[in-house]
């Protein structure tokens, strides 16, 4: 289980993360809403260390209530995906460069249904198919909780579907913190959902 | 030299011209390519004075004449040392490398800066560290971003070699210049024929380069 306590960020005077809390159970899907510059990016950005808190916490928690060990892994809104390697490519860097295994490659790449783009360059990939290979790269490392950020936000109603079909596929099986501005799309497929406005996250019941 | 104006004479003599502007034009780059990335690194340095310095060299290298620069690198030691620079060609290999890696790592700093802030951050969530993110996610892009200054710049090159005649270097100009005195101007013209052959392989060489680096990523 995820325990977030306490989060907190600013940049300047901007308040971006106010003291924001929040379980997540393993397995269950999150969904986060609410409106531009409410601090939802930031919340990721945290909890992935990308930005350091100004005050807070983040910790795992196993079922004997001790604090265990855990990884974040994010699909960016803009892909990010790197130019020169191929999707096989794109998938199987970070493992190879950190002596982890990679042959679930094939099967992830399957799953994303990308198996025959799997040596197609990101410049000669689609919104859709990019999108799907950032969600594969991601999947490579087992990350405990995989956060995405706006993921459909870019694509069209089709291939938002696509995206859609992905994330119900791994629901249950992997947890999922999700940021995005289109609760219509994640409604049936996230367990709880939370709005953020100005810094403040609300759980929604 | 007098009596030697066939055609092929006047070319042998300038080819030995051209031998020193090739000796300048290859061992400026050789130091400054990779003198040019140890200035980007002062250049982006959290070390502020390291910073300042590497820019106000910049500025000072890119804001004067290379001319002006060749004549001080041979006559100021010299005049402030009482070392006078005996070795002309070394004079002329100091100012250009000099002014080369300034212009390098100008042009390193700005392909640098030019990589969106993401793939540095996609290297991080995925959990590599600093160095291999450089030399595994960057250093690619930043090669590819700086091929077609690189090659602008190597064109440059080509044609500044000329400048170390203002020192008495025996290059090709110089070279020409002295039929003059033979009231022969026509070899003076015929180094163009020098400098165009050069840039032709230039232009090819950095083509091909990019072309490959554009193949590289499926474009
Ligand atoms: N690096 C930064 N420097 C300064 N201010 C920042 C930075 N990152 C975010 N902010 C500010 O923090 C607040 C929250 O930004 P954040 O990107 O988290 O919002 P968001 O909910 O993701 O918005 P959107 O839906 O538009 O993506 C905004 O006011 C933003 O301007
Ligand atoms: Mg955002």
């Amino acid at each position: 289980m995820l325990r977030v306590s306490n989060l907190c960020k600013s940049y300047g005077p901007v308040k971006a993360v106010d003291n924001v809390c929040f379980e997540l159970e393993k397995g269950k899907i999150l969904a986060i809403i609410g409106p531009s510059g409410g601090g939802k990016s930031t919340v990721l950005r945290l909890l992935n260390g990308l930005e350091t808190p100004d005050s807070g916490s983040i910790y795992f928690i196993n079922s004997q209530g001790y604090i265990e060990n855990g990884t974040f892994g994010l699909v960016f809104q803009e892909y990010n995906l790197f130019p020169q390697y191929t999707v096989l490519g794109n998938l199987t860097l970070a493992p190879k460069l950190l002596k982890k295994n990679y042959s679930q490659a094939i099967e992830i790449l399957e799953k994303v249904g990308l198996t025959d783009k799997k040596n197609n360059y990101p410049s000669q990939l689609s919104g859709g198919q990019k999108q799907r290979t950032a969600i594969a790269r991601a999947l490579m490392l087992k990350p405990d909780i995989l956060c995405f950020d706006e993921p459909t936000s870019a694509l069209d109603p089709k291939l938002t579907e696509e995206i859609v079909n992905i994330i119900n596929q791994l629901k249950g099986e992997q947890t999922i913190i999700i940021v995005t501005h289109d609760m219509d799309v994640m409604r049936g497929t996230a367990d709880i959902t939370a709005i953020m406005d100005n810094g403040k996250l609300r759980l929604d019941i | 030299m007098s009596s030697n104006t066939t055609l092929w004479d006047v070319t042998l003599n300038l080819l030995d011209g051209f031998k020193l502007n090739a000796v300048i034009f290859f061992v400026t780059l050789t130091i400054s390519l990779p003198l040019g990335m140890i200035v980007t690194f002062g250049l982006t340095s959290k070390i502020y004075p390291v910073k300042w310095l590497c820019k106000f060299l910049v500025w000072i290298i890119r804001g004067t004449p290379l001319l002006l620069q060749l004549y001080i690198v041979f006559y100021i030691p010299g005049m402030l040392f009482g070392m006078p620079m005996r070795n002309r060609m070394l004079a002329t290999l100091i100012a250009f490398v000099i002014n080369y890696s300034m212009y390098f790592a100008e042009i390193y700093r700005g392909a640098l800066e030019n990589i969106p802030k993401g793939q540095f951050e996609a290297g991080k969530v995925l959990g590599l560290s600093k160095t291999q993110i450089f030399f595994h996610v960057i250093l690619f892009q930043v090669i590819k971003r700086i091929t077609a200054p690189i090659g602008n710049e190597v064109i440059t090159l080509v044609k500044d070699t000329s400048l170390a005649r203002v020192i008495a270097v025996q290059e090709i100009l110089m070279v020409a210049g002295r039929y003059i005195g033979y009231a022969l101007i026509w070899p003076l013209f015929y180094t163009g024929v020098f400098f165009l052959s050069a840039t032709a392989v230039v232009t090819f060489v950095f083509g091909r380069l990019e072309r490959g680096l554009n193949h590289a990523t499926g474009e």
